[in-house]
């Protein structure tokens, strides 16, 4: 195994910590798409992401890491179907990879052949969304994902509930996951529907001042020559957020949503237009995780406004050839109506 | 020890780079990423194959081509071990056989974009990760790759790829004779392996180098990162543990400036002018110059430059655009063979009929049927250890839907007059929101005064040929011919990877500039002709779109000699020839 670069010696590219810490906290933010050019540090920061994040109560020798806590429907038919108290094991959240030319046997899972070929039994192989279940998984050049693959990802990630139907099995469990997605514009657009599936999106680009970018290389040399001792020297820094995503989590339902959090989200949608529900309620639910995550009690338009562009940009009615225009209109609404709703004395 | 001559730290010219990438390459791999080695076959790339080999002391570099398959270079399922053991053998891949290698990737510029996708994660990670096959698993594979770069003008490797190449060498104006001596003996790179952890840079060199990437239009830190280890590794080949200047000269010369997108205006050959003012008064705030080793960017600029090859710098702006469109020009690219495509899945079916066996799904139908069918054959006393009737045949089903380019020749000359261009230019931009509802990929041809230029190869960013079209100058004489030539060149281009071509001209066939680039309208309405004739010839169909005030009968002759359809709109708006270019079946 690798050594993977600390998330908190990143320098900068504060959007995309900001979506990634969140969607830690609160699951059911609905993932992160992290679009931008070349050598901004996209899956750099994802994978290092993975070593804060915290450990969970899993039922012992569960392939899906079902949770010993939760009611028996939402666990796996196995699971649901023991008599006694569940055994219960802590694991780290995993963070999956969904490589590029997996095949979908591989996704969703397949006949066992082994247990075929050498017992004649039909078993079920769990396949990588099995194995992403209460985790996380993510997708390098999600723009460039064949479309049978997209196609079985769009329909779990929406139900929480991979349904395999292949080969005389017939086989449900779960697999919710927080889909974690990067890739170059430049290389391809991503399918709407898919895009619609993340909660949050950020666009990263290239710092351009020359202080930064020093920083970034000095960091990265120091980190290629001797990974173990720089890794060493962050693990504090770790430690800190590590600790701090633990108890966002814990505190996350006892977060405060005043009224006027509610009534600024359904205000800031109708004024972008966005379809549907999801982007109110992932606003508000993205403001609560960073409240959590700032040690705040309650929800303020402080934290809405912090989150707002990356929950709604990606969700506009969109004119295909409208490149730059998306970004812009979110932030002039967004602009308008808190400078508005400050100056009616929200404050 | 001193290496004298051995180790020309200052020489320049062309030999002595790719000695010194070669030494260093040996000397650093996986970090560095690899080499960019565009190079036309010949004894010149040859024999720095040869000196890469010696120098890294390996016993020989394993080659990826580029129609390798994705099982094959990732690993997969082991048919005949699997078979003959009853339970599935995974075999390794070539990226993970050549763990702590050097590799070549042979036809880099045509290397599909999955391969491209796999080396890139392997060169970021250090491991590939497979998921194939019924078979899961993170390989280690920390190679360094030379992508062996033969493109010709139109094709260049992929810039994800060639992003994490740390060195990056140009051999296409360089004969045998530019071969000199060998700089480096493999005893050489053993010493400097044991000096290169104590070899740092001062942060005043690493500013230097960010800043000069920076007014050199180099924007990802991978290119900064590279240089920053060159350097190192330049100081430790040389038996130094400090960074001399010639150091990051020599890294700038490797790593910088070959991505450089924008020339500094000092450099400019002819006018030996001082730097530009901005990067350099920036740059110093964040670091005060220390006095005993004042660092001179512009020097070292200058003299990184110095013996560049003739014309290099003058091609560095176009070469420049070039590489950036290339970045999907390719990707659209599928295999298009009569058996490959985009699997869809399976099915039962003949294999004497042609069509390829799908082995796992093949097993997996006659997995449940074993212990049954043994019993059934058992007192005939054949033992096979797996039965496998033909019922169990599966093949592998791919669809053949085929990509299609809707390639737009616009023309921008005076007689077209400006605001028949902005109308173009409205039904162009809604006919782009047509090919992204069915991802098509879209290309833009505009022709004016001496030529005709690709604005936007075949691609399916809209972004970019939106931008492409927004940047579309008008006026100037009518080039058809060179137009025509260059639509049918692009249509051929585009058959040759399975896509289909469909063309619109927007026009008011006016032609006035001959193939030889003389203005004269007969011998310019003679040529047109003539290309369209070729063009008629090739399998693209197409649409002429008159936008002339007053139709005449020379766009129409010129439909009819294409063989495509003729539309004339003298009064329409963007949203008629939108409807018109529709209807017309496109």
């Amino acid at each position: 195994m690798t050594i993977a670069y600390p998330f908190t010696a990143i320098v900068g590219q504060d959007d995309m910590r900001r979506a990634l810490t969140i969607a830690a906290v609160d699951p059911g933010i609905g993932g992160v798409l992290v679009m931008g050019e070349r050598g901004t540090g996209k899956s750099t920061t994802i994978r290092a992401l993975a070593a804060l994040l915290p450990k969970i109560d899993v039922v012992r020798d569960c392939v899906y890491k079902c949770d010993p806590h939760a009611p028996r429907s939402e666990l796996c038919d196995q699971c649901a179907k023991a008599k006694d108290t569940l055994d219960s094991a802590t694991v780290t959240i995993p963070v999956v990879d969904l490589p590029l030319g997996s095949t979908e046997d591989r996704v969703v899972g397949a006949l066992d052949i082994e247990r075929a070929l050498v017992n004649g039994e039909k078993a079920f192989q769990p396949g990588l969304l099995a194995q992403a279940n209460r985790g996380f998984l993510y997708v390098d050049e999600v723009n460039l994902l064949e479309d049978h693959i997209v196609d079985a990802l769009l329909d779990v990630a929406a139900s929480g509930v991979n349904v395999v139907e292949r080969e005389g099995l017939s086989v449900r469990h779960p697999a919710r996951f927080v889909l974690v997605g990067s890739g170059n514009p430049e290389e391809g657009e991503l399918r709407p529907q898919l895009q619609d599936r993340f909660g949050l999106s950020v666009d990263v680009r290239t710092p351009t001042d020359v202080a930064t970018r020093v920083d970034i290389i000095r960091l990265r040399e120091a980190f290629d020559q001797d990974r173990a001792a720089f890794r060493k020297k962050w693990s504090r820094k770790e430690r800190t957020l590590r600790k701090k995503i633990e108890v966002a989590r814990s505190a996350l339902d006892a977060i405060d949503t005043p009224a006027e959090i509610l009534e600024t989200a359904a205000s800031l949608c109708l004024a972008l237009g966005t379809d549907g529900l999801r982007g109110e309620l992932t606003l508000v639910r993205s403001a609560r995780a960073l409240a959590a995550l700032e040690g705040a009690n309650s929800a303020t338009l402080a934290h809405l406004r912090a989150i707002a562009s990356s929950v709604l940009r990606h969700r506009l009615r969109r004119d295909p050839l409208d490149d730059s225009s998306a970004d812009i209109r979110v932030e002039r609404v967004i602009n308008e109506l808190f400078d508005g709703a400050i100056e009616n004395g929200c404050d | 020890m001193v290496l004298s001559r051995m180790v020309a730290t200052e020489d320049n010219s062309f030999w002595a780079d790719a000695e010194w990438s070669a030494a260093l390459l040996a000397l650093i791999g996986h970090p560095l990423g690899g080499i960019h080695l565009r190079a036309p076959p010949g004894p010149v790339r040859d024999h720095f194959l040869k000196r890469l080999n010696k120098l890294s002391g390996q016993p020989q570099l394993r080659k990826i081509p580029a129609n390798i398959s994705e099982g094959r270079l990732l690993g997969g399922i082991d048919l005949g071990a699997t078979l003959q053991r009853g339970k599935p053998i995974a075999q390794t891949g070539l990226l993970g056989e050549c763990d702590d290698q050097l590799i070549i990737a042979a036809m880099a510029e045509r290397l599909p974009r999955n391969t491209v996708h796999h080396l890139c994660s392997a060169l970021d990670n250090g491991q590939i990760l497979v998921a194939r096959d019924a078979i899961e698993a993170q390989i280690p594979a920390r190679l360094a790759v030379i992508a062996q770069d033969e493109g010709t003008e139109s094709e260049w490797l992929h810039s994800a790829l060639a992003d994490r190449l740390g060195i990056t060498l140009y051999m296409t104006e360089v004969g045998i004779h530019d071969v000199e001596d060998e700089y480096f003996m493999p005893h050489h790179v053993e010493r400097a392996r044991a000096l290169l952890s104590d070899v740092q840079l001062t942060d005043e060199q690493l500013a230097a180098l960010a800043s000069l990437a920076l007014s050199l239009g180099v924007n990802s830190p991978r290119a900064v990162l590279s240089a920053v280890k060159v350097a190192r590794g330049c100081a430790a080949l040389a038996g130094e543990t400090n960074v001399a200047e010639h150091d990051i000269g020599r890294a700038l010369r490797l790593c910088l400036l070959p991505r450089a997108q924008q020339l500094p205006e000092a450099a400019e050959p002819p006018t030996p002018e001082p730097e530009p003012e901005e990067p350099e008064s920036e740059d110093r705030e964040p670091t005060p110059a220390t006095e005993q080793q004042p660092l001179d960017e512009e020097r070292i600029l200058e003299a990184a430059m110095a013996q560049l090859p003739e014309g290099l710098l003058e091609q560095l702006q176009t070469r420049a655009v070039k590489t950036r469109q290339s970045s999907t020009g390719s990707s659209g690219e599928q295999h298009r063979h009569q058996n490959r495509g985009r699997p869809t899945g399976v099915m039962r079916g003949d294999h004497r009929r042609g069509g390829r066996i799908n082995i796992l799904a093949t097993l997996r139908a006659a997995a449940p049927w074993q212990r049954l069918r043994k019993r059934e054959t058992a007192d005939r006393s054949q033992s096979r250890s797996l039965e496998i009737r033909r019922d169990d045949i599966h093949l592998t089903r791919f669809q053949q839907h085929r990509d299609t380019l809707t390639l737009f020749v616009v023309d921008a000359s005076g007689s077209a007059a400006m605001q028949r261009l902005a109308e173009a230019k409205g039904a162009v931009e809604l006919l782009l929101a047509d090919c992204y509802v069915r991802r098509d990929q879209v290309a833009l041809i505009a022709f004016r005064d001496e030529t005709a230029q690709l604005l936007l190869p075949p691609t399916r960013s809209l972004v970019r040929a939106k931008r492409a079209l927004a940047a579309l100058p008008g006026g100037g004489a009518t080039p058809m011919a060179a137009a025509l030539e260059l639509t049918r060149d692009i249509a051929e281009r585009a058959a040759k990877q399975g896509t289909a071509t469909h063309y619109v001209i927007l026009t008011d066939g006016a032609a006035n500039v001959a193939r030889d680039g003389t203005r004269n309208r007969e011998a310019g309405t003679r040529d047109a002709l003539e290309a369209a004739r070729r063009l008629a010839l090739s399998s693209s169909s197409g649409l002429i779109i008159d936008t002339a005030q007053r139709p005449q009968p020379r766009a129409r002759e010129l439909a009819e000699t294409l063989i495509g359809k003729y539309i004339a709109l003298p009064q329409a708006n963007a949203q008629t020839l939108n409807k018109a270019i529709r209807a017309s079946s496109l």
